[in-house]
Formats: structure tokens, C-alpha cells, sequence
């Protein structure tokens, strides 16, 4: 797997080219430009894995959770980048207990074949996969899961079925990329849905990578904002307003994902917003104007100690860290607009991304390669829209299109999907997609929901 | 939600007083503390752990003149401290606004007590993010003005809310306009306990 160390430092004298090659790319929306772009990451990223996945064998009591099992398994599959499914029309005929018929499938074009097995043992559901590699005709992969379904509602018993769906695609994933899939993993995000009618009160909320499970995570009755999770997935930095001897104050919290009592872990004067927790989760980068200005600070994870790394009159704010903790990139209008910067960790050698055109924002690394860096920007009127920066190339891609603003992107803990919000007219709710921008879909509609966090499985 | 009660002494009470004494005159003695009403005990079993209700010691001064006597939340619902506007994406004090910031500042002369926070807010435009830290830069902004004319910058706190607490919901500059805004909050009065 490539490491960022081996990346090519980020500024360099091809700066200048780089900026004129982008500013062609969005200014004339030169589609060319933008495939070319998406190409060359599409290759270090690696081809998709063509996956063939039949309907799976079914005792008759089983015979609907099976169907379940394979709609959601082919969903994960084709969500998580890695898989190309092949169409279930050339797939050859064969029964179960017969041998598998390897030079047929091998004809399909699959690399990678999955069988799936569904019964009922009693009360209890027993699933199969196995996953084979059609080349060599060897089972590369096998799993048997049990659980009983004894006294469960339907909804209950089909969230089960979600659920181990979801933890086979998440091996498959590891099995072919070495970074396990993100299927079963969980996105924070704040939502008004609970919210008394006439405030603005918002509370942190978490759900299931698939939207299931939505629940409420903080009862603050103000306005939470911008979680991040713990690289460990049982904790969430987030920022809140809080009543502190009369002066509202927007202060930095933690909660556990389970909920509980938050700490505070910054509540200084001014606004403290944007928590990114490091990777290894020992800190946690924060803008604040505590000084005056908002610049970028760094707090331990008790918020028992404080650092300023940033030193400058223009607003410095939105860090997020590379995958190694060594750099963090921000946006700062030290230059007359907003625009993405980086520095590293210790607050030197700061350098600007030659990202041409309007307002940047919510800059996210990429949390595997560390060779993408996804942010949002004006596209023009009220809309925004997110694109990646390509820090081998210092080229440009858009991922989103259309009206609307999309913001606060996050990446999928495997770095091969986003999480975002996009406000379209009224309505705000939090979307998924590939990181070229493909399998957009809604994961939310009741109330506005806004700047998601995708977070490891604790 | 603004102030946290104080067991001896409460502004709303006496104001309540003043109003319904309206006779009340400066060379009167004050106007005599409520006493709770004597309940007669028919089985006098003492429970020394509870500790029966008492009024405490009020603290009675005179009412004066209505404007003279205000706590933070009447300061705030009779809009003593007027809202000033921004232009977008600018956290410039614009010309039109200096009067009232003028008129702020002049009010907040006169009543060198009250402590107050500067909210700033923007309209829905631009992203999340970015509305902080502007609505931090407009809250500044007003606080240097106001500074620049005086007054002690030990009696602001500023805050932003970015554009998370809109007052007018719609797309359009007849909603962005008044949402583009620095509020000014009274949180303590001179009367006021912090």
C-alpha cells in the first residue's frame, strides 16, 4: 500500500503550472480535464475487483431474509468502491451441493465469486458466506454466523439481517484491499428533529452507515455543531453553546458515543468551534478566537492543555489532520479569501494550496493514502459544491453537481467514501457517495440534519 | 434562562412592589416585606431536618425613575439596545449603522454597570464554518466601535452564532438582510448579582 511519506512534498516549483491547470479545470469546467484527473487517482486507488454474487441458497423459512441479506450485500458491495458487480444475466445456472462450475464463471469476466447460505436452525438463523477467488477455484474467505431469532419484532429481525450483511462486505473489503470495509461503521451528524418549533436548538445525533438506527445522543436543549469522531469510535468532540454565568459561551465538549455526561474540553472566550481529533486520538485540533482572532489551537484529549500553532490576523479556522499527524490543512482568508492552507503540526512552513476560485472550506485528508484532500466550494451564486485536491498531481476534481450547497464532507474510515450535507432549498440532510462521486444517496429526511462525521466501528 | 435567582433579592418582586405602591414616595419608609402567612400547627411534632419556609431578609431600595431600575432581561425585552446590520460577507461597520451603535454606546454610558455580549450572526449564504468565524469578525467589529467610543471593553463579551440562529427563515435578501446582524444582550444590570 503506498504511503503519504513517499509522497512528494506539497509545495514545489510546479506550484505555478499546477494553479494555471486548475484554474482551467473549474473556471471553463473543462470535463476532459476533470476525467483525467479522476483517472490517475482512480489508478493508485486500483481497478475495481469484477464480483459475482448469485441469489443466495435458502431454506424455505429462510427464504426472506435471504432475499434481504442479498439486497444489502449487493448495495455494501457496490457502495464500497472496490467491487464491480457482474451482471447476474451471464451468471452460469448451478444447484447447491453440485461442483461449482469454475470455467463457466471464469468466462463472466468475475475475479471473485460469493456464495451465500441461509437457514433456520430451531429459532435460530444460521448465515454462510464464502467468498472464492474464481481464478484458482480456492474459498479465500468463509464465515458462519448463528443468532436467534426468538422473540424478535420483524423490524428487529430484518435490522439483524442488515447487520450481518453488512460485517461479510466489510471482510470482503479488508480481504481485497488490507483496510476493512466501512459497512458496519457509523456517522455522527446534529439534527433539529426533536427540536421545540420556534428554536434553534440542534442536538448531536448518531446513525448507521446505511441510515438505520438514528438516535439521539445529547439533551444540551441548545445548538450542537460539527462532531468528530475519536479515531477509536466510542467518543465525539463537538462544538455546543452553553449558558456559563450568563454569557453564552460555544464551547468545545466530548461525550461517549453512548451518551452520558459531556466534558468540556475548551470553553474559552470568544467562539470555539471545528474539533478534528488526531488519528492516533490523543488531540484535537480547534479553531478559537480565545486570542482575540480565531486561529488554529491544539488540546490533549482532557482539554487540560492548550496550544496555539497559528499566529495570524486573518480568520484561521476548519483544521483537519493527515493521516500521519504530521500536517494539518486549514482554511484561512489571510489572503483576502477563504482558501485551503497547510502547515505542519508544530504550526510551520505553511503553504497554500493552489486551489483558484471562490470560498474553500471543511478541507478533510484522506485518512488511508493521505493523498486526497476533499473540501467544498462556491460553485457560484449560493452553491457549493465538494471537490477533492489531488496532492500527487496539485490538480482539482468536482465530485458533486447541481443546486444546492454540499458541505462538511468526511471520509469513510477506509478513505473510499464520503459523508456530507447538502441544503437544497429548505431542506438540509446528510448524503453519502463514492470518492469519485458516484452512488450519491439520502440517508435522512426528517428535519434538517447537517455536518456529518463518519466514524470507526468502537 | 439569563440570570440565576438570588435568594435574597429579587429585582422582578420589588419592581411588582413599586407598581402596585404607586404612593410610595421617597420620604415614606419602605414598603414593609411580605411575611408568610403563620401556619398554625395543631400537632406541633418537630422535624428539626426540614427547615420551615422563610422570606430571608429583603433588601428594599427605592424605585426611582422607570428607566433607572432595569434588569438585564427588561433591557433586553424593551430593546434598549438596538440591532445593527451587516453587508454580505462583510464584517464592516457600515455608515447607516453608526448612529446606532452611537446610540448603544451613549445608552451603555449612562449605565455604566450593565455588562452586555455582542452576538454576531450571518445569513445562510456561504458555509457553516466560514458564517463563525464572520459572525466572530462582525462581533468584534462592533466591540473595537463601541470601545473606540468609550466604552470599557471589560463590559463585552462577544459571541458568534454563525447562521444557526436565524430570526427571518427564507431564502431571499428580504430574509438575509435581517439575518446578517450583531445583537446586543444585556446580561447584567448595575442591580444585577454576578
Amino acid at each position: 500500500m503506498p504511503s503519504f511519506r513517499n509522497s512528494p512534498p506539497l509545495l514545489t516549483a510546479r506550484h505555478c503550472t499546477a494553479a494555471l491547470v486548475v484554474t482551467l479545470t473549474i473556471v471553463s469546467n473543462a470535463p476532459a480535464q476533470d476525467q483525467d484527473v479522476m483517472l490517475e487517482i482512480r489508478q493508485r486507488t486500483g481497478a475495481a475487483i469484477k464480483l459475482a454474487l448469485p441469489s443466495f441458497v435458502a431454506g424455505p423459512s429462510a427464504a426472506r431474509h435471504a432475499d434481504l441479506m442479498h439486497e444489502v450485500v449487493t448495495q455494501d458491495l457496490e457502495y464500497s468502491m472496490v467491487f464491480d458487480i457482474v451482471d447476474p444475466r451471464v451468471y452460469p445456472a448451478s444447484a447447491p451441493g453440485e461442483p461449482i462450475p469454475w470455467d463457466s464463471w471464469r468466462s463472466t469476466g468475475a475475479r471473485a465469486l460469493v456464495h451465500g447460505d441461509v437457514s433456520m436452525d430451531g429459532t435460530t438463523l444460521v448465515v454462510e458466506f464464502r467468498l472464492y477467488d474464481v481464478e484458482t477455484g480456492r474459498q479465500v474467505d468463509g464465515k458462519r454466523y448463528r443468532n436467534s431469532l426468538a422473540g424478535r419484532a420483524e423490524a428487529s429481525v430484518n435490522y439483524m439481517v442488515r447487520q450481518v450483511a453488512h460485517l461479510f462486505n466489510d471482510d470482503a473489503v479488508l480481504h481485497y484491499t488490507g483496510v476493512r470495509g466501512v459497512a458496519a461503521t457509523q456517522v455522527a451528524f446534529v439534527s433539529d428533529r426533536e427540536a421545540p418549533a420556534g428554536t434553534p436548538q440542534k442536538e448531536l445525533f448518531v446513525m448507521n452507515y446505511d441510515g438505520e438506527r438514528q438516535r439521539r445522543i445529547t439533551y444540551n436543549r441548545s445548538i450542537a455543531l460539527s462532531p468528530s469522531f475519536s479515531p477509536q469510535g466510542d467518543r465525539i468532540a463537538y462544538q455546543t453553546y452553553i449558558l456559563r454565568d450568563g454569557f453564552p459561551r460555544a464551547e468545545i465538549h466530548m461525550i461517549l458515543k453512548s451518551g452520558g455526561q459531556p466534558t468540556l474540553l475548551l470553553g474559552c472566550d470568544g467562539t470555539n468551534n471545528g474539533p478534528a481529533f488526531s488519528p492516533d486520538g490523543t488531540q484535537i485540533a480547534v479553531s478559537s478566537s480565545c486570542s482575540g482572532n480565531s486561529e488554529i489551537w491544539l488540546l490533549d484529549d482532557t482539554g487540560s492543555r492548550r496550544r496555539q500553532i497559528t499566529h495570524n490576523p486573518g480568520s484561521d479556522v476548519s483544521p483537519a489532520w493527515s493521516p500521519n499527524a504530521d500536517q494539518i490543512v486549514f482554511v484561512s482568508d489571510r489572503g483576502g479569501s477563504q482558501q485551503l492552507y497547510v502547515m505542519d503540526a508544530t504550526g510551520l512552513n505553511t503553504r497554500r494550496l493552489s486551489t483558484p476560485g471562490g470560498q474553500k472550506d471543511d478541507p478533510a485528508w484522506q485518512p488511508v493514502r493521505g493523498d486526497l484532500i476533499v473540501f467544498t466550494a462556491s460553485t457560484g451564486g449560493n452553491n457549493f459544491d465538494i471537490f477533492v485536491y489531488d496532492l500527487h498531481t496539485d490538480r482539482v476534481h468536482q465530485l458533486t453537481r447541481g443546486r444546492g450547497r454540499k458541505e462538511a464532507p468526511s471520509w469513510s474510515p477506509d478513505g473510499r467514501q464520503l459523508v456530507f450535507e447538502w441544503a437544497q432549498g429548505s431542506s438540509v440532510q446528510i448524503w453519502m457517495m463514492g470518492f469519485d462521486g458516484s452512488h450519491q444517496r439520502m440517508l435522512t429526511s426528517v428535519g434538517s440534519n447537517i455536518t456529518p462525521a463518519w466514524g470507526n466501528r468502537p | 434562562m439569563m440570570r440565576r435567582p438570588t435568594p435574597r433579592f429579587s429585582l422582578p418582586a420589588l419592581l411588582a412592589l413599586a407598581v402596585l405602591i404607586p404612593a410610595c414616595s421617597k420620604d415614606e419608609p419602605p414598603a414593609p416585606a411580605p411575611q408568610p402567612v403563620p401556619t398554625p400547627a395543631p400537632t406541633p411534632a418537630p422535624r428539626p431536618e426540614v427547615t420551615p419556609p422563610e422570606a430571608g431578609e429583603w433588601e428594599v431600595a427605592d424605585a426611582g425613575e422607570a428607566e433607572s431600575f432595569l434588569s438585564a432581561e427588561q433591557i433586553n425585552a424593551r430593546r434598549l439596545l438596538r440591532v445593527i446590520h451587516f453587508d454580505y460577507d462583510s464584517a464592516e461597520i457600515r455608515g447607516d449603522q453608526r448612529a446606532t451603535l452611537q446610540a448603544n454606546a451613549d445608552w451603555l454610558r449612562e449605565h455604566p454597570n450593565v455588562r452586555i455580549l455582542i452576538e454576531g450572526h450571518c445569513d445562510e449564504r456561504g458555509t457553516r464554518e466560514y458564517n463563525l468565524a464572520l459572525g466572530d469578525q462582525r462581533a468584534q467589529a462592533a466591540t473595537a466601535y463601541l470601545t473606540s467610543l468609550g466604552i470599557g471593553a471589560h463590559r463585552i463579551e462577544t459571541i458568534s452564532y454563525g447562521e444557526e440562529n436565524p430570526v427571518a427563515m427564507g431564502e431571499g435578501e428580504q430574509f438575509w438582510s435581517q439575518n446578517r446582524r450583531g445583537e446586543f444582550v444585556a446580561v447584567t444590570s448595575e442591580q444585577g448579582t454576578t
